[in-house]
């Protein structure tokens, strides 16, 4: 028996943000952390939630090109949806929430919340309108409508997991839905091994990574449709691009950066990942497999 | 009389009560004259700012402003309104609401705060672990 065995930790899971939200801590007061980390993913969600009528979202998609004040973190979100739709030449887009309520996928898939958008709202191919100002306050252009769908999924994941290793855990990690990032300490050793599921089978693993420090986002065009409800097909981009692959995973420094990578991999492919020296996997309809070469430097 | 034993002993020495008392009295006395201090403070700054803002009103260019043409206009339908702007005009102070209608040439300023980039981190790769089982097992399989 190593170390890393018989290292005390604990873990707890919740459905939050319409996905099974599971935190896991080794070290520290690891119970309490466990807590307080499932609590800050429940006030994100209400900050970030289409679904939730008086988040900081639903407040901005509401404000027809006026600026509103919203909390710093939802501040740092933006800014995360403007590098990453920048960074991904667009593969990766927040303002595609009209064309995804024209689709049908206005009902929350854990409870009948619904979203609203205005009707007037369309598909922003460029953010350069989007206005953050000093004191607090986000400008969209008119009828641009954010969702934060998956970035927000994996920048929670980020924020919780820094937030725990500064409570004092020894290492963390934070699994939103797949979207999952794992943080330690500088004098730990300890990792994370992550299974990665078949987009076709959830009950098959297609391969095991394992990560000490950063994280792995997995996305696959249905995940916006579970038992009979919701969408077939839920990945768009402003260009009518089609996905040219069923699922993608990203592994990258922080978990909000591997998702939005995810969105580049199945629109269009993972040569430009691996130049940046990012590490990413796919999988067709065909259940092929293609891989970065770094990817490998991960499986277990 | 000094060692007489049938006479009760003579009391312990104290303190200098004397000083004591007189220590208490002047305590008693400073909140008084703190208070005194203060108030004649208070009513010397009052004074002094009270006649800067007066000289300062005097030389602020305000005729022009008391003489928009709302109380002369208003005066017209209603003679409450005209006593209204006679007075204003007199004490170059107009109500905010009788100029706003007819001051068309003056657009409200507003100011809208710097606008900021937020820093991101760039996206660098992640540190590969070892283990591939264990407890802390987790599974990626998008939005489930």
């Amino acid at each position: 028996m190593n170390a890393t065995t018989l290292t005390l930790g604990t873990r707890q899971h919740r459905t939050l943000m319409g996905v099974r939200c599971e935190v896991s801590v080794v070290g520290g007061h690891a119970f309490a952390l466990v807590e307080e980390g499932l609590q800050m993913v429940a006030d994100l969600e209400q900050l970030w939630s289409r679904f939730i009528p008086t988040s900081d979202i639903c407040r901005m998609n509401a404000a027809n090109g006026n600026s509103v004040w919203v909390e710093p973190r939802t501040i740092a979100l933006v800014g995360h949806m403007v590098a990453a739709h920048a960074a991904t030449h667009g593969a990766f887009n927040p303002t595609l929430l009209p064309v995804l309520t024209a689709a049908g996928d206005t009902r929350s898939l854990i409870d009948d919340k619904t979203s609203f958008v205005n009707e007037d709202a369309h598909v922003f191919p460029c953010l350069d309108g989007i206005r953050i100002y000093a004191d607090n306050t986000v400008q969209l252009p008119l009828h641009m409508a954010l969702d934060a769908g998956g970035i927000g999924k994996g920048l929670a994941a980020d924020l919780v997991a820094e937030h725990l290793l500064s409570r004092g855990a020894e290492s963390v990690c934070v699994n939103l839905g797949g979207d999952i990032r794992v943080s330690r300490q500088m004098n730990s050793s300890h990792d994370w091994p992550i299974q990665i599921m078949s987009p076709t089978n959830p009950q098959t693993t297609v391969c095991t990574i394992s990560l000490a420090e950063g994280a792995v986002a997995t996305s696959h065009i249905n995940a916006r449709q579970r038992d009979g409800h919701g969408i077939e097909q839920h990945i768009a981009s402003a260009t009518n691009e089609l996905p040219t692959v069923r699922a993608a995973s990203v592994i990258a420094s922080s978990a909000s950066w591997a998702e939005a990578w995810t969105k580049y991999a199945i629109l269009r492919d993972i040569k430009l990942i691996e130049s940046t020296g990012l590490a990413a996997m796919t999988i067709d309809s065909d259940d092929n497999i293609a891989e970065t070469s770094t990817w490998k430097e991960f499986v277990r | 009389m000094m060692n007489d034993p049938l006479l009760p002993p003579p009391p312990p020495p104290t303190n200098s009560p004397t000083k004591s008392t007189m220590t208490n009295k002047r305590t008693a006395k400073k909140p008084a004259r703190s208070a005194k201090i203060l108030v004649t403070g208070l009513s010397a700054t009052a004074v002094l700012g009270m006649a800067s803002g007066y000289a300062l009103a005097g030389e602020a260019p305000s005729p022009e402003i008391a003489n928009t043409n709302v109380g002369n206009t208003n005066a017209a339908q209603d003679g409450q309104v005209q006593s209204q702007g006679n007075s204003s005009v007199a004490g170059n102070t107009i109500a905010p609401s009788a100029t706003a209608p007819t001051d068309t040439s003056v657009a409200p300023v507003v100011t809208n705060p710097p606008v900021i980039e937020v820093p991101v981190p760039q996206a660098t790769p992640a540190t590969p672990g070892n283990s591939n089982s264990g407890w802390q097992q987790q599974q990626s399989s998008g939005s489930r």
